[in-house]
């Protein structure tokens, strides 16, 4: 939850003056949907505040790009998507072991062995969120590196320009469906 | 191996912000690709999704219910790999029609190369039935979520939910045919028993105790009182599930209240000693020939835990004298429980009552309906209610009828009529 509140100032942080009263309208609805998602344990209201962060960013993106200032802010708006990825996958994992959770409670002393299973599902919560953690700050860094590269290259070789990026991240994309289909 | 609906959702965004790179004419837009394609290359390249080899044993208990208690499920998992198994995903496959009491079919769990551990969750069943558990699904992803392997671990069991049996009282039949056991049925013959018979002469060895002595002062000689002796006889419970019993006619679940009936009913006659078997003419045809004891009762109960009301596919004549011919004794007792609809009933009842046999229905009444209905069906359910009465009243001339409604126990009907009018 936290970490969402942070993700969302930091959006908002951002956001060009007209739009900013409606970007803290939607983070504050976001913050207190992620907390009532906590505290009522429903990961439906999750879901909706991650929606909302994803519009507050497009939002965000649209204005920069209608107002030409996207390559100007790119590292941070990079950082903004990487920080809501790791936010919907803290989130994903918080409410399983909240559902988890609820049920041991729903239960009591009924069921035993449950406690240990409970500490082992914890340990692995615990440790999918700092691998996530680890592998968005290295997808930041590569992507900020490939950014650097793309932006200094065709300096150095004009015939590298930024249409050569968009080549390179389609092909990318391409590959990516192929991964994701290989089975 | 599938996509999960994370994976199509990053793929989605992945293809969004190539759309937004064009549509804004932004190249630098697409950057934003590459958080993602580097998770998904993460989650295919490096990192692996474990197959499970599980062996699941299910223990219920109680295995079998009468209703309206709880059930507990106990999953035993064994880990049969040398690996260990992380972040499984297990959710046994329980019917929508059973409530869940506490715990939770879905579950997920971490095991060791070769652990074993147990999982338990309680149900309950609302309505008689008998229901399936499992298979067990079990689902393995890989670490970032993006694609899943499930597979079903085979293995069902079935917990029985038998229908209500009540305690009726006893319940006095009669019958042209008895067995050679002590039971409750009067045997029309002289013998031990508690029924009065007849008055005789003294002859010497009489017991002393079986002297009328009112009798022997009014005759000055010594008479001695006879008994009727009371046996057990054989008894055929069938029940008449035929979709009639579905008929708005009645306001209440009459096929219910008739499987109970049929319960309550064999429970009792087998209690007092008698050979019962059952018959069951609906959507499934069932039927168990007749035998004591309370193995016996199970199996009854069994067979109409499955009960279904609906269209048969035989008629109704055939399926009763088929069976009776073939497993029950000439002159023995047939107990009817049917709604009482249409001819077929009454010429079943008639044909067997003429081969001799004792025949008892038990129907169930109707109600004066209180819904706001069309006229159309108000007048069609008072040509029914008119052809039931017909059938009941000439049923009633060659057989003992009783009348059942569902607001009332049975134990307080079978006071008020079996009593009486089944005698």
């Amino acid at each position: 939850m936290g970490w969402q509140a942070i993700t969302f100032a930091f959006i908002t942080l951002f956001l060009p003056e007209p739009l900013l009263p409606v970007g803290i309208i939607l983070s504050l609805t976001g913050i207190s949907i992620a907390i009532a998602s906590i505290l009522r344990g429903r990961s439906a209201w999750t879901k909706f505040s991650m929606l909302e962060m994803w519009l507050v960013f497009f939002a965000l993106l649209v204005s920069q790009a209608l107002t030409n200032t996207i390559g100007q802010y790119l590292p941070i708006t990079l950082l903004q998507s990487v920080m809501i990825f790791f936010a919907l996958e803290v989130s994903s994992v918080c409410s399983e072991f909240r559902l988890q959770l609820s049920r041991v409670m729903s239960v009591g002393d009924n069921l035993p062995g449950m406690e240990g299973r409970l500490y082992s599902s914890a340990q692995a919560a615990f440790k999918t969120i700092s691998r996530a953690g680890l592998l968005f700050a290295s997808c930041y860094v590569l992507s900020l590196a490939i950014l650097y590269v793309s932006t200094f290259a065709p300096l150095a070789s004009p015939l590298i320009t930024d249409v050569s990026l968009y080549i390179v991240v389609v092909s990318v994309s391409l590959a990516l469906l192929l991964v994701s289909r290989e089975d | 191996m599938a996509l999960t609906k994370k994976a199509v959702v990053y793929l989605g965004l992945a293809y969004l912000f190539i759309g937004f790179a064009l549509v804004f004419r932004q190249p630098a837009l697409t950057i934003f690709v590459i958080p993602i394609a580097l998770t998904f290359f993460y989650s295919s390249l490096l990192s692996h999704i474990q197959i499970p080899n599980l062996t699941i044993t299910r223990k219920l208990n109680p295995l079998r219910s009468f209703g309206g208690e709880t059930i507990k499920v106990t999953l035993e998992i064994l880990n049969n790999l040398n690996v260990e198994l992380n972040e499984l995903h297990l959710e046994d496959q329980v019917p929508n029609s059973l409530h869940l009491e506490s715990g939770s079919n879905t579950f997920s769990l971490s095991l060791k190369p070769h652990e074993r551990t147990e999982h338990f969750y309680e149900i309950s069943a609302p309505r008689r039935g008998q229901y399936a558990l499992g298979p067990l699904k079990a689902t393995s992803m890989d670490p970032m979520r993006f694609r899943q392997f499930s597979l079903k671990i085979p293995g069902q069991d079935r917990v029985m939910i038998l229908p209500q049996v009540e305690d009726l009282g006893k319940v006095d039949v009669t019958a042209r045919r008895v067995g050679p056991w002590p039971g409750t049925v009067p045997s029309r013959s002289v013998g031990p028993g508690t029924e009065f018979f007849e008055l005789r002469l003294y002859s010497p060895g009489d017991e002393l105790r079986r002297i009328n002595w009112k009798a022997s002062a009014r005759q000055a000689r010594l008479v001695t009182n006879e008994f009727e002796t009371e046996r057990v006889t054989d008894v055929l419970v069938a029940l008449d599930c035929s979709e009639s019993v579905l008929s708005s006619v009645f306001s209440f679940d009459a096929e219910e209240l008739e499987v109970n009936l049929a319960a309550s009913l064999c429970s009792q006659l087998l209690l007092q000693g008698n050979r019962v078997g059952l018959l069951v003419y609906g959507a499934e045809r069932t039927w168990v020939s007749p035998a004591f004891g309370k193995h016996q009762l199970l199996r009854i109960l069994s067979g109409l835990t499955i009960t279904k009301a609906g269209r048969a596919i035989i008629p109704i004549d055939f399926a009763v004298e088929t069976i009776v011919n073939a497993v029950l004794p000439a002159r023995s007792v047939i107990a009817f429980i049917s709604p009482l609809m249409g001819d077929a009933i009454v010429e079943v009842v008639r044909s067997v009552a003429a081969a001799g046999y004792s025949v008892i229905c038990v129907t169930p009444s109707i109600e004066a309906s209180t819904r706001d209905e069309p006229r159309s069906n108000v007048l069609a359910r008072k040509i029914l209610e008119t052809e039931r009465r017909i059938n009941l009243r000439q049923i009633a001339s060659i057989a003992k009828c009783v009348e059942v409604s569902p607001h009332t126990s049975i134990r307080v009907l079978s006071r008020r009529r079996f009593a009486r009018k089944l005698a």
